[in-house]
């Protein structure tokens, strides 16, 4: 089997918090995760669960406090081990005084792409990403999805092997979400490796090739999509979601309490 | 993927494994590619034109006023000139650095930035390196106006002596965004830091020369107290020789010059040094 | 569009029709208070003075081409200002004077004395090439700088702007004007300007004199204006300093050259026997009278 691309190995990440008194709070607890080369994988759980802060390590925003984790073999804590990889926050910012192309322009310098390169592959993710015609316009007069747009094009600058996207459909409508999937199929195909965490089920049952779920900082389950719900005997991957996380409809909750007050 | 890009070679993803440490000319790569957002923030703010068209304005406007129809008078008018270029340079280099890593980490504009290969001291060496490219950018369309005006009105221009004056200026202003810098990460709000820094500058500026003499003024353990101050500080006052222009005293020995921009940078230096260690400790969220 | 503007008409109706019916009321309201409709005035109060005071030492720090004293290098004998003395007083004694900045205490003060002017000098002085001054004009080869003293008459005329009532801001800008730039028509001007807010002040009316008898050529004038300043001086007598009584010397002095000249050995007499009693110098007046006395015998 193929060397993993992202490594995880009992990564633990405790916060103190002054909220807490000064306890501390352990965002993930022992996680262990792998992803090969060419997959599609989903990060699931419910807010709070761990799914950003774990994020936040690979990427190198946040220390962990034991374990560690590897991009393509590099330890996180070095910056060279982003070089292969794009990222799309949850987020998405980028400097409003700055135009798409000026943006993607810079990040592009900080790869160290070639000019003559740099400018072709502006071209070809703007295309891309359906943001041509508004190159040189600053962002601070683009849409949400515009911005979105933006996010995911300056995530694909520099051809990576890995995208690790935080919620890439978040906040945007039924068309830019269907454009979302429509590029992460795309990248599939060309043999890339994805890494992302959503709360649309739907969607990562359609294009995820794995997934892990995550609560209250553990991993809960991981495997294939198809696996899981037979597994768990679920009609789809949102019950299983649900059932592994322990979560109960409301109108079971209410019918029990009314049926408890009738006795 | 673009047939033709893809048959194309990729070399920064074909590259070899990079040794432990990152290689100086990714790092220049990194600080320079950052500095430049910088300068493009500054020339899109409204800031610098705003202080430029009052500068040029008030010294216009006190140029026309008629003084016993002596119309050589010169030396008020290069004093209130160089009063506004001093003043508008501080502005610039302390509201341009004091806004940079809050502004950054407010929008989150940071996460991004930092999820590409580039470290957190690059960064906020790239923003250094920004500001003070922006400053002096700034500075030099300042001093060339001064240039023009003086130079009309006196029939003279010291090329050396305000060279001097420029580069002195630019350099003193690269400590003052090295130290507003550094305050962004101390205090949390721009606002504390840029009224802060400019606190601390402008009694440099004042006091930074005198503190020998009040020292001395004092007993022990004060005196010994504020010797010790006066020679840690970094005397900013030593960079102003506005005097020297306005009085047309000449230029300054260059050894000497070159001593005082040797003696900024070290300056600089050890405030970005204590910047950069300060940022790899704070939480970005 | 049309109500807008209807309210907009209506709202400077009333605006205008406010004014002129407040304006009176407020004439008889602000009073005293009118007469200062100077912008300075009313915009600092009487801290204008403060400001006068600065302008003037920044004339002073001009005329010395920025080597001043700060307020921490300060020793009494600093305090005096010699502006428009500087012609009489000794330069070399005058250095001495202003050895305020002494040795360098340390390493940093030293190398910091490269970075602002610390050699004595007037402006006005002619310069060698190993002292520091300003550059001759290109392809010149005078390093002469007559009427560098144009740069103190900014400060002087914002001094005399916010604070009219100091007297030696005019007297000061008037020597300037007459002796260095050749401008008798702008220190008259300037001194009469001084006169109608402090009238009747005896150095105003001696500098005028001087105008009169050195560049209008006119002594009957200059006799009249110094012998009224000569006798508003001594109407003032109760509150005269020292530097007064030097002024009431010198209207005496000029009075008794004057007299002399036109051979009114007596009124010379007379000025003379005047300053005797004031002059710390009294032997040579005690000359000058001796040649005056021999001059009115052999008439």
């Amino acid at each position: 089997m193929a060397e993993p691309i992202l490594r995880i190995e009992n990564l633990r990440v405790e916060y103190r918090s002054k909220d807490l008194g000064q306890r501390t709070k352990v965002a993930v607890r022992d996680l262990n995760l792998s992803v090969y080369p060419g997959e599609v994988v989903g990060f699931l759980g419910p807010n709070g669960a761990g799914k950003t802060t774990t994020m936040n390590v690979l990427l190198g925003f946040l220390p962990p406090t034991a374990g560690d984790a590897f991009l393509f073999g590099v330890s996180v804590r070095r910056p060279i081990a982003r070089q292969r990889i794009g990222y799309l926050p949850e987020l998405t910012y980028y400097y409003k005084f700055l135009t798409a192309e000026e943006l993607l322009r810079f990040y592009g310098k900080i790869f160290r792409i070639p000019a003559r390169q740099l400018a072709q592959r502006i071209d070809w993710v703007l295309n891309l990403v359906e943001l041509e015609p508004v190159r040189r316009r600053l962002i601070k007069t683009y849409s949400k999805g515009m911005q979105q747009r933006v996010g995911l094009a300056q995530a694909l600058i520099n051809d990576p092997d890995l995208l690790i996207l935080d919620e890439p459909t978040s906040g945007l409508d039924p068309i830019g979400r269907m454009k979302v999937r429509h590029i992460i199929q795309q990248l599939k195909r060309q043999g890339k490796t994805v890494f992302f965490s959503s709360h649309e089920l739907g969607e990562v049952e359609t294009v995820c090739d794995r997934v892990a779920i995550l609560q209250a900082g553990e991993l809960k389950a991981e495997g294939r999509v198809t696996d899981l719900v037979q597994q768990h005997q679920c009609a789809n991957l949102e019950q299983v979601f649900l059932k592994i996380i322990g979560y109960h409809e409301p109108s079971d909750q209410l019918t029990g309490m009314a049926v408890a007050q009738a006795a | 993927m673009n047939p033709a890009i893809s048959s194309l070679v990729w070399p920064w993803r074909r590259r070899p494994e990079q040794p432990a440490g990152l290689h100086l000319l990714t790092a220049l790569n990194n600080i320079h590619a950052v500095g430049g957002v910088v300068i493009r923030e500054l020339y899109r703010r409204k800031d610098f034109y705003v202080l430029f068209v009052l500068t040029a304005l008030i010294t216009l406007v006190m140029g026309s006023v008629n003084f016993f129809n002596e119309d050589r008078i010169v030396r008020y008018l290069k004093e209130l000139c160089l009063f506004l270029i001093w003043v508008s340079g501080l502005v610039i280099a302390v509201t341009t650095a004091a806004r940079q890593i809050p502004a950054e980490r407010e929008h989150r504009t940071l996460f991004p930035l930092l999820a590409k290969p580039v470290t957190r001291a690059q960064v906020l060496l790239g923003k250094f390196w920004g500001c003070w490219l922006a400053t002096g950018l700034a500075l030099v369309v300042f001093y060339v106006f001064f240039g023009v005006v003086s130079g009309l009105r006196e029939r003279q221009l010291p090329l050396d002596s305000y060279w001097q004056a420029l580069t002195l200026h630019w350099f003193m202003l690269g400590v003052v965004c090295a130290l507003a810098l550094l305050g962004s990460l101390v205090f949390a709000a721009p606002s504390s830091t840029n009224t802060i820094t400019l606190v601390v500058v402008t009694g440099i500026l004042l006091l930074g020369r005198h503190l020998n003499k009040v020292a001395l003024s004092l007993p022990e353990p004060w005196q010994t107290v504020v010797y010790g101050l006066y020679f840690v500080i970094p005397h900013l006052e030593l960079f102003d020789v506005r005097d020297l222009v306005v009085h047309n005293w000449g230029a300054i020995p260059w050894g000497i010059w070159l001593a005082a921009l040797g003696y900024a940078t070290v300056y600089a230096a050890l405030l970005l040094g204590a910047a950069c260690w300060l940022f790899r400790r704070k939480t970005l969220n | 569009m049309r109500v807008w503007g209807l309210t907009f008409g209506l709202g400077l109706v009333t605006a205008f029709g406010l004014a002129a019916r407040l304006e009176p009321w407020f004439q008889s309201w602000i009073g005293n208070r009118a007469r200062s409709a100077n912008l300075l005035e009313v915009a600092l109060g009487d801290g204008r003075k403060l400001f006068a005071r600065h302008a003037y030492v920044k004339a002073d720090i001009y005329f010395h081409s920025g080597v001043y004293p700060s307020i921490y290098d300060l020793r009494p004998a600093q305090a005096h200002m010699h502006t428009a003395t500087a012609t009489t007083a000794g330069h070399e004694a005058e250095a001495e004077e202003h050895s305020w900045l002494g040795p360098p205490r340390d390493w940093l003060d030293r190398f910091s004395r490269h970075f602002y002017p610390t050699r004595h000098r007037h402006l006005g002085e002619s310069h060698h090439g190993h002292e520091p001054g300003p550059r001759p004009q290109t392809g010149s080869q005078d390093r002469s700088v007559a009427g560098e003293e144009r740069e103190l008459l900014p400060w002087l005329r914002l001094s005399a702007s916010l604070d009219p009532q100091q007297p030696q801001t005019y007297v000061v800008a008037a020597f300037w004007l007459r002796t260095r730039l050749h401008r008798v028509n702008e220190a008259e001007q300037f001194l009469r300007e001084g006169l109608r807010a402090n009238p009747g002040h005896p150095e105003i009316l001696f500098e005028l004199g001087r105008i009169a008898a050195e560049h209008r050529n006119d002594p009957d004038r200059a006799r009249n204006l110094w012998e009224l300043a000569a006798r508003n001086w001594q109407q003032r007598q109760g509150a005269a300093t020292d530097s007064d009584t030097l002024v009431y010397a010198q209207i005496l002095a000029h009075l008794a050259k004057l007299e002399e000249d036109q051979k009114r050995y007596e009124r010379a007499l007379e000025h003379l026997q005047a300053l005797k009693q004031i002059s710390p110098n009294k032997p040579a007046i005690e000359r000058w009278i001796h040649t005056v006395t021999q001059q009115l015998h052999n008439r």
